[in-house]
């Protein structure tokens, strides 16, 4: 008991722990594909948002290096014209200024265009008077331009306009005299916020950003617009890895990193525009994780929400589940314990019930040998009564000879007495050595009618006149092997029972019949065979028996007579003789309504007894 | 010449000892058990009872009971047959009931002879050697 106690222990805590090993792994495997689905996921977004970001920066450097050829495109038309005007002459005022508004309304975008004389003063061009004129000698570009024959396109720094009051870039070129000194520039500015505007077309997400930096890494145009111009003309701090890209001389590349104006970390695309010249500028377009992830964002939301939610269900399932087990485990242990203790006190029932039958057995063999003891005592007192008066007999008789021995008569009277003496006692012994079964039985075939007709004569002398006693024979042939001794034996004893069964007097019937006994029907009642059997049954009208007497009339040394007057052996020698010969005795009887013995004994059949002899050898082992 | 009642249950020594009896010449009356010699006893007067002990019925002892208490009590020899402790049992019974004499069996019947011979003449004294 213990030891199961001790399993049940351990079962009860190792299982749960298995369960929540196993459903934690479950979980683990469904989070780790998800989170791996999820990666998966998230590097497509980030390649859709690379191409995507490139894209962009190219349409970009498309837009803006078109409108920047276009404005030099005017720009060189108009230093054409003034190097010409300037080759033959001198300029021609109307003719110069005409040109200049001509080219200026093909480029709408342009805040101002127009051109100065040598000392910087913005005299050609619409409304240029030169009462409401300025000069632009101290803008760098100028100086720039002043200084330089070979300066080419010049593009100024972000600078608030002295006639719009607008932020812009300036354009401009510078046109020779003849002999190729300084003559002016044309120029013509570009409002910043048109860039914006341009820039905005193209959709960068709610936080992606756009910027136009110069060759010197400044900012020129921002996408959207900061909130303060201060962040103009100011080094954009650059990442290492775009100043990498500049210094590389590279034309395009990607890079991820914080913007320096906002610090919301973007993925970038960088592209060099006008690529190759004294002034390129650097597109660069970053759309940021929070847009291009958002979608993202949301399977991973979905995801960890399924994760929570499967997480969830295993929890209550596994509780449920531990609780109803808990509940089981605890029912069978009570029924184990419950089982357990059951069984013991079955076992204590069972010893105590053995200690029983074993001192019941004993006191029982006691008790047998008590009665035996009493019984061979109560057999050896009737066997000497009985002897006695025999030996009476003869012994008289011979004396009574003796004196006599002259009446012939007398005599041969005496000597009768003797021998039915002598009869008596062989027929005392015979009948002890029957019960002894020292006897060989020597079964030989008996018409039975024939055997019980002569017996029943010789009744009439061993039975009072007061008993009546009828033979009824049955079917003639009814024939059976048995020792003629046997059935003498029987008929005698079955006829002194009845005899002391009706000391008033009564009728005893002796009756013979041929029966089939059944298999089903008699087989629980007679306990023998089934088969053709030939039946002697004695009934007498006597004082009959009780059930208490009725179950102990076949024992050996049972007696309801007087002592000394029965052996108790009469009907148990019956009993021993009838099973020796394969048959059976069968009694019933109720106080007052008399008794009824039968016996039956197998009917001889010619093939049938030779068979059985064979078969039994001696055939008395009963 | 004397009136004998010979009470036995076998009927082969009631023709012995009544044989005997008959040769002493005196009268024999026999009985099958103790009912019927009672009856024989309550019918006439017998000057001798010779009475087995175990008979069916009524036995001996209760034919000596009976006998003890009637005013002519003839003298009374009991037969007992059976085993030595019965045998002793009985002498003992036999006693109180006070058989004139008790002979177990076998009996001798010579001897019997002799002893009714002997009770008939003596004016029997009463229990003198009932036990031996």
């Amino acid at each position: 008991m213990h030891n199961a106690g001790t399993q049940f222990q351990a079962a009860r805590k190792l299982f749960p722990r298995f369960l929540v090993a196993g459903v934690l792994f479950l979980n683990l495997v469904v989070a780790g594909i998800a989170w791996y689905t999820l990666q998966k996921s998230k590097n497509h977004y980030q390649k859709d948002a690379e191409i995507s970001v490139r894209n962009l920066s190219e349409a970009l450097d498309e837009n803006f290096s078109s409108i920047v050829s276009k404005i030099d495109f005017a720009l060189q038309v108009v230093t054409d014209e003034a190097g010409y005007q300037l080759a033959n002459g001198s300029l021609q005022k109307k003719n110069f200024n005409d040109l200049i508004i001509r080219q200026h309304s093909r480029l709408p975008e342009l805040l101002t265009f127009r051109a100065t004389n040598p000392a910087g003063d913005a005299i050609y061009g619409a409304e240029a008077e030169p009462q409401k004129t300025i000069s632009l000698a101290h803008r760098n570009y100028f100086a720039q331009l002043r200084d330089n024959p070979d300066a080419g396109l010049v593009i100024s720094k972000p600078l608030v306009g002295g006639i719009s009051g607008k932020l812009m870039l300036v354009f401009a070129r510078r046109f020779n005299r003849p002999d190729g000194g300084f003559a002016g520039i044309v120029y013509g500015g570009l409002a910043i916020d048109d860039l914006v505007k341009r820039f905005s077309i193209l959709d960068i997400g709610y936080n992606g950003e756009t910027l136009l930096l110069d060759a010197d890494l400044q900012l020129v145009v921002r996408h959207p617009r900061p909130a303060s111009d201060d962040v103009y003309n100011k080094r954009f701090i650059t990442p290492q890895q775009l100043e990498k890209l500049v210094t590389a001389n590279t034309e395009s590349g990607e890079f991820t990193d914080k913007s320096s104006i906002d610090a919301v970390e973007r993925t970038y695309s960088f592209h060099a525009l006008l690529h190759n010249t004294k002034q390129p500028f650097y597109i660069i377009t970053g759309v940021s994780p929070r847009d291009y992830l958002a979608a993202w964002r949301l399977e991973v939301f979905k995801m960890s929400l399924f994760m929570v939610v499967l997480l969830l269900v295993s929890v209550v399932s596994f509780v449920l589940f531990r609780r109803e087990w808990r509940k089981t485990l605890e029912a069978q242990q009570a029924l184990f314990v419950l089982n357990t203790e059951l069984e013991q006190r079955v076992a204590e029932r069972t010893q105590a019930v053995e200690t029983l039958a074993t001192e019941k057995m004993l006191m029982e063999q006691k008790l047998f040998q008590a009665q035996k003891m009493e019984a061979i005592g109560q057999l050896a007192g009737g066997i000497a009564h009985d002897f006695n008066n025999k030996l009476m007999v003869i012994h008289g008789n011979a004396a009574f000879a003796r004196l006599e021995i002259d009446d012939r008569a007398r005599v041969l009277d005496c000597l009768h007495e003797i021998t039915v003496a002598a009869e008596h006692s062989r027929q005392i012994t015979m009948q002890l050595l029957g019960f002894s079964r020292k006897q060989v039985a020597m079964p030989v075939l008996l018409d039975l009618n024939r055997s019980i007709e002569q017996m029943v004569t010789s009744l009439s002398r061993l039975i009072e006149d007061r008993i009546t006693v009828i033979f009824r024979p049955g079917p003639d042939l009814l024939q059976i092997e048995l020792d003629p001794v046997q059935l003498d034996q029987i008929v005698m004893n079955m006829a002194l029972n009845a005899r002391d069964a009706m000391p008033d007097g009564g009728l005893l019937t002796i009756e013979t019949s041929a029966v089939t006994l059944d298999a089903k029907q008699d087989k629980a009642r007679l306990d023998v065979a089934p088969g053709e059997y030939v039946c002697i049954s004695f009934s007498d009208t006597g004082t009959g028996m009780d059930q208490e007497t009725l179950q102990h009339i076949f024992e050996p040394f049972f007696t309801t007579k007087e002592q000394g007057k029965g052996t108790g052996l009469g009907l148990a020698t019956i009993y021993g003789i009838v099973r020796q010969n394969r048959g059976v005795i069968e009694v019933q009887s109720k106080p007052g309504q008399g008794t009824v013995f039968t016996v039956y004994f197998p009917q001889y059949t010619a093939v049938k007894g030779r068979k059985e002899r064979n078969a039994d050898g001696k055939g008395s082992d009963y | 010449m004397a009136k004998v009642l010979i009470i036995d249950d076998d009927v082969q020594i009631v023709k012995l000892m009544t044989a005997y009896l008959q040769r002493e010449e005196h009268e024999v009356v026999s009985a099958n058990d103790g009912k019927q010699g009672l009856k024989q006893l309550q019918l006439q007067q017998f000057d001798l009872v010779i009475t087995d002990i175990v008979m069916p019925e009524m036995d001996g002892l209760e034919v000596l009971n009976w006998l003890r208490h009637q005013p002519n009590c003839p003298k009374v020899i009991a037969i007992s047959g059976g085993s030595v402790r019965l045998n002793q049992d009985l002498m003992l019974k036999m006693a109180r009931f006070s058989a004139d004499k008790v002979m177990p069996k076998p009996v001798d019947c010579e001897t019997l002879t002799a002893t009714v011979r002997e009770l008939l003449q003596g004016e029997g004294t009463f229990n003198d050697n009932a036990l031996f």
